[in-house]
C-alpha cells in the first residue's frame, strides 16, 4: 500500500473578485494522508484552512490541482452521482452543528441521509440505533428533532451521520470550538476513541494548538493559501522551522499565571512584491532573499518548510 | 474605597418559558488599576452581568442589588444619566468590533463623536484626538485610518480601534466582554498586551468577561468564576490558578488540553450540563455534576468559605466541620489531579 488514503496534488483554489482580481485562497498546496492518520490544519483566519479542506471534497470547484482517493483521480467538478459515490467514503464534521443538522427532519431521517445516498436502505434502522448508542446517546433520539438537543448533543449528531456510513476519511472543521470547556472534553475524547474503534482518518482544522497538540499525528500550517510549514507533531511544538509557526506558538497563552506572553515585539519586517514570501512583511528574520518566493522543500524527517531562514534547532518558547 | 462594587446583584429575564434568573446574586468588587476576570461558561450569566452593569440589558428583563461605580449608585439612575455615564465614566469593548461600529460612518468620526457628546470638544479637536488615540493604540497609519470606514478594517485593527473609543474619555472603569475572542491568537497576544499597558498606565480598572482560562492568566489580577448565575470561586489568580478551590473550577482546568507536558490520553470531563435557570436547583447549583457531591449540597446552599489570602469558595468542602480524608479542619484537596482520583473511584 504505497498510496496513501488521500492525495493532494498542486491543489488551488481561486474565487473571484470585484474589478477582475481572484482571490488565491488556496494556492498549490500538495500533501498526503495515510489511512487512520490524523492531520492538522493550522494557520489564522483567512489562510485557506477551510477552502482547502471543502475543495478536497468537493464542495468547490478545483481551480488547478489534482487530487487522489486510495489512487482514484477524483473530479474538478463534482456533479450529484459524485457526492452519493464519495458518502461511503469522505465525510465532514462541522462548527455549527446547528446550522448543519436540517431542522424539518429527525435525528433517525438525517442520519440515515449517507446511508440511502450509498444505497444501503437495509441497513438503516440497525446502524441508526447502533451509532447513536456509539457517540453516547439514546436510541429514542431517532424520533426527535435537533433543536430537542444541546450544542453537545447536537456535535454528537453530527460526528453520528459522518460516520455512520464508514468513511476512510472525516473533515473535521473546528468540531468544537462552539462548544463550553466542558462539553469539548467529552467532544474530543469522543472523536478519538472513534479514531481508535473504527481506523477512520481525520483532517482536522483547528485554531486551538492545544486541541491540535493533543489529537494530531502530523500538522500543516498555512499562510495565505499555502503551507508553510509541515511536521509531526512533537517535533512542530519542539522545534518549529518557519518563523510564522513560531510566532503562532510564541502568541499562545501558557495558562500559567506565573509565565505571561511577553510584550510582542514591533518587527521590522521586508516589503516584498507578489514574488516574494508571503510573510515577509511580518518576518523579523527576512533577508532580500526573501523577495523570491521560497519553495516548500523537506527539513529533517518526515518535514518540510517554505522558509529561506529557517529556525534550525532554535527553540523559540524557551525564550517564554 | 473600591473603584466599583457589586453587592446581590441578580438579573431576571421573562420568556414564554417562564422567568430566567441569569444573575442570582452577584458580590465582588474591582479597585483603580485592577484586571477582575470574570470567568464561566455559556449561561452562566457572566455577560448579563456585564449589561447589568452597563444599563444594557435587554427590555423585559428586572435588575436588582446595589452597584456602586466611585461612590455613586448606578441602578437607581435614569436610562438617561445611565447613557451619560457610559463612554465617560465606563468604557465598553464587545467581542465582536464589526457589530459594535456604525458601519455607514468613519471610524475617525465615531470615535470623536464620543468625545464630542462628553467632552464637548469641537469637530477639530474631537478629530485630532481621535487620531492620536488611534496612534496610542497601535494603529499603524493614524490620520488615514482614522478617515477609512469600519469595513476596510481587519478585525483586530477594528478592536484596536473599539479600545480607543471606549478609553476617548479615560473613563476610570473598562468593561470588555470577550474582547479578543474573535481575534486570531496572534492578534489576541497584541490585544491583551494593550489592555494590560492601559491598565497599568492609567491605573484603569478592567472587568473582563471571558470564557478563556488561557486570557484569564495573561491578564487579570483575580479571578471570580461564575456559574448558573452565582459566583462560586474568588481569588488572586496564582491562587486559583494552582490551587482551585471550587470543584467546577478544577473541573474547567482539567478538561483543557494542555500545550505541554507528556500528551493524555482522554481528557478530563465535567459530566452532564448546567441546570435551568428557568428553575435553578435550591441549593449549590454544581451538584449534579460535582465528584465531591456530599448529602448536604443538594440540601442547603453553601455561602462562602475563606480559603486562603482573599481567596473564597462557595463550597461545602470548606465548611470546617467537613471531614476531609478523615481529618477534620485540614485543607480540601480540589486541584486536577485529586478530582482525577474521584472519578476514578
Amino acid at each position: 500500500m504505497s498510496e496513501p488514503l488521500l492525495r493532494v496534488d498542486g491543489l488551488s483554489r481561486h474565487f473571484p473578485m470585484a474589478g477582475g482580481a481572484q482571490l488565491r485562497a488556496v494556492e498549490q498546496v500538495s500533501f498526503s494522508l495515510a489511512a487512520g492518520e490524523v492531520v492538522a490544519l493550522v494557520g489564522e483566519s483567512g489562510s485557506g484552512k477551510s477552502t482547502l479542506a471543502r475543495t478536497v471534497l468537493g464542495l468547490y470547484d478545483k481551480t488547478a490541482g489534482r487530487v487522489y482517493y486510495q489512487g482514484e483521480r477524483l473530479p474538478g467538478h463534482y456533479r450529484a452521482a459524485d457526492f452519493r459515490r464519495q458518502a461511503a467514503r469522505m465525510q465532514m464534521v462541522f462548527q455549527d452543528p446547528g446550522g448543519t443538522l436540517n431542522p424539518r427532519l429527525t435525528v433517525g431521517e438525517s442520519l440515515a441521509e449517507p446511508l440511502l445516498l450509498s444505497g444501503r436502505r437495509s441497513e438503516v434502522a440497525a446502524r441508526v440505533a447502533d451509532w447513536l448508542g456509539r457517540v453516547g446517546l439514546d436510541p429514542s433520539a431517532a424520533g426527535r428533532y435537533p433543536h430537542e438537543f444541546s450544542g453537545g448533543q447536537r456535535q454528537r449528531l453530527g460526528i453520528a451521520r459522518a460516520l455512520i456510513a464508514g468513511p476512510a476519511l472525516v473533515v473535521c472543521d473546528e468540531p468544537v470550538s462552539a462548544l463550553d470547556v466542558s462539553v469539548q472534553a467529552q467532544i474530543v475524547n469522543l472523536l478519538m476513541r472513534l479514531r481508535a474503534d473504527e481506523g477512520v482518518a481525520l483532517l482536522l482544522i483547528a485554531h486551538d494548538l492545544a486541541l491540535v497538540r493533543h489529537i494530531a499525528d502530523r500538522v500543516l500550517v498555512m499562510y495565505r493559501g499555502e503551507i508553510v510549514e509541515e511536521a509531526p507533531v512533537a517535533r512542530l511544538f519542539a522545534a518549529p522551522q518557519h518563523p510564522y509557526t513560531a510566532l503562532l506558538l510564541a502568541s499562545c497563552p501558557s495558562g500559567d499565571p506565573a509565565r505571561r506572553l511577553p510584550q510582542p515585539a514591533p518587527v521590522q519586517g521586508l516589503e516584498v512584491g507578489a514574488e516574494g514570501c508571503q510573510f515577509a512583511p511580518r518576518c523579523p528574520r527576512a533577508t532580500a532573499r526573501c523577495q523570491q518566493r521560497p519553495a516548500l522543500s523537506e527539513v529533517g524527517e518526515q518535514g518540510r518548510v517554505a522558509c529561506h531562514h529557517p529556525l534550525g534547532e532554535e527553540a523559540p518558547r524557551s525564550a517564554t | 474605597m473600591s473603584l466599583l462594587t457589586v453587592r446581590d446583584l441578580r438579573v431576571g429575564i421573562r420568556t414564554a418559558a417562564g422567568v430566567v434568573q441569569a444573575v442570582r446574586g452577584v458580590d465582588f468588587a474591582l479597585a483603580a488599576g485592577e484586571t477582575l476576570a470574570l470567568v464561566g461558561e455559556s449561561g452562566c450569566g457572566k455577560s448579563m452581568t456585564a449589561l447589568a452593569l452597563m444599563g444594557l440589558t435587554p427590555p423585559g428583563a428586572t435588575v436588582s442589588g446595589e452597584v456602586t461605580l466611585e461612590g455613586q449608585s448606578l441602578l437607581p439612575l435614569s436610562p438617561a444619566r445611565r447613557n451619560a455615564l457610559r463612554g465617560a465614566r465606563m468604557g465598553l469593548v464587545f467581542q465582536n468590533p464589526m457589530g459594535a461600529f456604525n458601519p455607514t460612518m468613519r471610524v475617525g468620526d465615531q470615535i470623536a463623536e464620543v468625545l464630542r457628546s462628553h467632552r464637548n470638544l469641537s469637530a477639530r479637536e474631537a478629530g485630532a484626538r481621535a487620531v492620536a488615540l488611534l496612534a496610542r493604540m497601535q494603529v499603524t497609519r493614524p490620520a488615514e485610518r482614522a478617515r477609512q470606514y469600519p469595513f476596510e478594517f481587519s478585525g483586530g485593527m477594528l478592536q484596536r480601534a473599539m479600545v480607543a473609543m471606549a478609553v476617548a474619555c479615560e473613563p476610570p472603569l473598562l468593561i470588555a466582554d470577550e474582547p479578543t475572542t474573535a481575534l486570531d491568537v496572534t492578534v489576541q497576544a497584541e490585544v491583551l498586551a494593550l489592555l494590560r499597558e492601559l491598565v497599568e498606565e492609567r491605573r484603569i480598572g478592567l472587568l473582563l468577561i471571558t470564557h478563556d482560562f488561557g486570557v484569564v492568566a495573561e491578564i487579570a489580577d483575580r479571578v471570580a468564576v461564575m456559574y448558573a448565575g452565582q459566583l462560586v470561586e474568588q481569588g488572586p489568580v496564582q491562587a486559583v490558578f494552582r490551587a482551585p478551590a471550587h470543584p467546577y473550577t478544577a473541573g474547567l482546568q482539567a478538561a483543557l488540553p494542555r500545550l505541554e507536558g507528556p500528551r493524555q490520553d482522554t481528557l478530563t470531563t465535567i459530566p452532564g450540563t448546567p441546570p435551568s435557570l428557568l428553575s435553578p436547583p435550591p441549593a449549590c447549583g454544581f451538584v449534579d455534576r460535582c465528584p465531591r457531591a456530599m448529602s448536604i449540597c443538594a440540601a442547603q446552599a453553601p455561602g462562602w468559605f475563606d480559603a486562603g489570602d482573599a481567596h473564597r469558595s462557595r463550597c461545602w468542602l470548606w465548611h470546617a466541620e467537613c471531614p476531609q480524608d478523615g481529618q477534620r479542619g485540614s485543607r480540601p484537596r480540589i486541584g486536577p489531579a485529586d478530582s482525577e482520583e474521584v472519578s476514578g473511584e
